[in-house]
């Protein structure tokens, strides 16, 4: 025996807690400690160590093969350190131990925890690209239609008192300057809806809530739209329930909500038709405002309160130019309030929006 | 004497209270104390240095030791992802960044937490890192480069057998695309092994004055 395995030997005799292991030229093992015999059986003595780990290759020398698994290729890191000597040549080896299926499903879940932690870490930065990007829109809206509302706001009131002086003006420049009056000013109600949804979706909204009267709301509301449902013989109705309680709202930003939706079933309205404003108060207030117009298609209803959509439906034969900002200023302003604002629509029945707010 | 922790440091204390629950597999109590310190303004830095690195090191350590088994350093690890989970709404800004960095463990490497903590500190730094995990075969390597062209690539080598095998992707890339920095970290290169490929030195010395450079150490 050379010194290396006499020094090897008398490391062996002694009570070391690591396995360790002698093998001859065979690789056979001709000698294997207590720890060893613990981790792999009493019996190992006598057989080739590519018996009990499968995966050495034994086509290499012995040293390649033991480099080339000196750590395996598993997510697990292997359990035990064994020594052994071969060729008078001491190695380190760290072994795998059996792997059984309890074992590889392990290490399965954890490829796969590994994985889904990956993918939630890469949600997380494009969402936070994302949010970014919706702040710098919203920034740029904001500043855009303040920057637009002045000069608009003056083109607006310009044509407005050329148009005082009507007797002045021929036919043709008459009907140019009514023209420009009503495109500034829906291009005014367009700027002001824009900042508005530029505030709320920035989320700088401050609701002002303060205990207010739903019915007077409504009452304001009607009372605003009431010209232009003149104009196109359109009839409303009001329906007030019982035991209507003031509640702790946002009034101004409510009583926008409510005259969109007004507003809305007036100008889509056939002419001669009617609209409905009811309210019940349960567990929640809850306020409808229906119209017997042209309806929604199935197919537009979930979208008509994503911004700037604007409904295809020929059903809806409307001069009416929108921006389609106001059903989704509407509802973002229910939901600030912790309510829910739904539609349900028949095609030439007509539509009915519900205003449902906690009380 | 007591040592009184700076401020904006983590005490000893806290670090204990984390290291213990890591250790009893509590991942609720340790994912609390990382946001509780971030919510009282501990930098991201710090946790990452002070918590997260420290506590995984002291697992490797009792690993070593035979005092935990491989059982219980994987669910540390498991929790620490976790824990990583949460605090990215921190560590995410959203900020465009014109510099980016992909962030990789070679080829039959699944040790990744260390990479991943590596990405995190570029976008901490206000890179955009672009992660890809354990395991990366090398042609994807390639091929997100070609695709990305970052202004870095940062590659994790826990084994030393693997150390060949990212010695020739380092090579072909470098063939095809000179000017990309590449930089390199992670225990194979602490190994003897690592001596063998000269490369792994610059690689490590960039990623180093990077680290006290560019990242602001």
């Amino acid at each position: 025996m050379s010194p290396v395995n006499n020094a090897f030997s008398s490391l062996l005799a002694g009570s070391v807690n690591i396995p360790l292991v002698h093998l001859d030229e065979n690789r056979v093992i001709t000698f294997a400690n207590p720890a060893f015999k613990a981790a792999e059986g009493n019996d190992v003595e006598g057989k080739a160590i590519h018996q009990l780990f499968k995966y050495l290759d034994t086509s290499k020398p012995l040293p390649e093969t033991f480099r080339a698994n000196l750590y395996t290729n598993s997510p697990a890191p292997v359990t035990h350190t064994a020594f052994c000597t071969v060729d008078n040549q001491s190695y380190s080896i760290l072994f795998e131990p059996q792997v059984d299926d309890s074992r590889q499903l392990q290490q399965q879940v954890t490829q796969l925890n590994n994985e889904l932690s990956n993918v939630t870490r890469d949600t997380q930065q494009k969402n936070a690209r994302l949010e970014k990007l919706n702040q710098i829109k919203n920034e740029l809206i904001g500043m855009a239609a303040h920057d637009l509302r002045t000069p608009i706001a003056n083109i607006f009131a310009f044509s407005e008192l050329a148009l005082l002086d009507a007797d002045k003006l021929s036919i043709e420049l008459h009907e140019y300057l009514g023209e420009i009056k009503a495109l500034s000013e829906f291009m005014l109600d367009v700027l002001n809806d824009l900042l508005d949804l530029a505030v709320i979706e920035s989320g700088t909204l401050k609701l002002q809530r303060a205990p207010a009267s739903i019915s007077q709301i409504i009452h304001d509301s009607i009372r605003l739209f009431s010209p232009l449902a003149k104009k196109k013989n359109i009839s409303i109705h009001l329906n007030l329930g019982p035991d209507l309680q003031k509640v702790n709202i946002d009034a101004l930003k409510i009583k926008q909500a409510i005259n969109n939706l007004v507003s809305n079933a007036i100008k889509y309205g056939e002419d001669g038709g009617w609209v409905k404003i009811t309210t019940m108060s349960n567990e929640t207030l809850e306020v409808t405002v229906s119209d017997n117009g042209p309806g929604i298609a199935e197919s537009d209803l979930t979208k008509i309160f994503r911004p700037f959509y604007t409904t295809g439906n020929d059903n809806r034969k409307r001069p009416e130019k929108s921006a389609g900002l106001g059903l989704a200023i509407s509802k973002k302003i229910v939901n600030a309030h912790g309510g829910h604002l739904e539609v349900t629509s028949i095609v030439e029945k007509g539509t009915t929006f519900h205003i449902k707010l906690p009380i | 004497m007591v040592s009184i922790p700076e401020l904006n440091e983590i005490a000893e204390d806290t670090f204990n209270q984390y290291f213990d629950a890591l250790m009893r597999g509590d991942s609720y109590q340790c994912r609390k104390v990382a946001i509780d310190l971030l919510e009282n303004k501990i930098p991201l830095v710090e946790l990452y240095r002070n918590l997260i690195e420290k506590s995984l090191y002291k697992v490797g350590d009792l690993w070593a030791a035979n005092e935990i088994s491989v059982a219980q350093e994987h669910l540390a690890s498991s929790i620490t992802e976790r824990v990583l989970i949460e605090i990215y709404p921190y560590v995410f800004s959203g900020t465009g960044s014109s510099r980016s960095v992909i962030v990789a463990c070679v080829e039959n490497d699944y040790h990744q937490i260390g990479a991943k903590i590596v990405a995190d500190y570029f976008e901490i730094n206000h890179w955009h890192s672009y992660f890809l995990g354990a395991n990366t075969p090398h042609e994807s390597i390639k091929s997100m480069v070609k695709d990305k062209r970052p202004d870095l690539l940062a590659l994790s080598i826990t084994l030393p057998e693997h150390l060949a095998g990212a010695a020739s992707l380092v090579a072909e890339i470098k063939a095809e695309l000179p000017f990309l920095k590449v930089i390199a970290g992670g225990q194979a290169l602490e190994s003897n092994e690592a001596m063998r490929f000269p490369v792994f030195a610059s690689l490590k010395q960039t990623l180093q004055s990077l680290q006290h450079g560019v990242l602001g150490a």
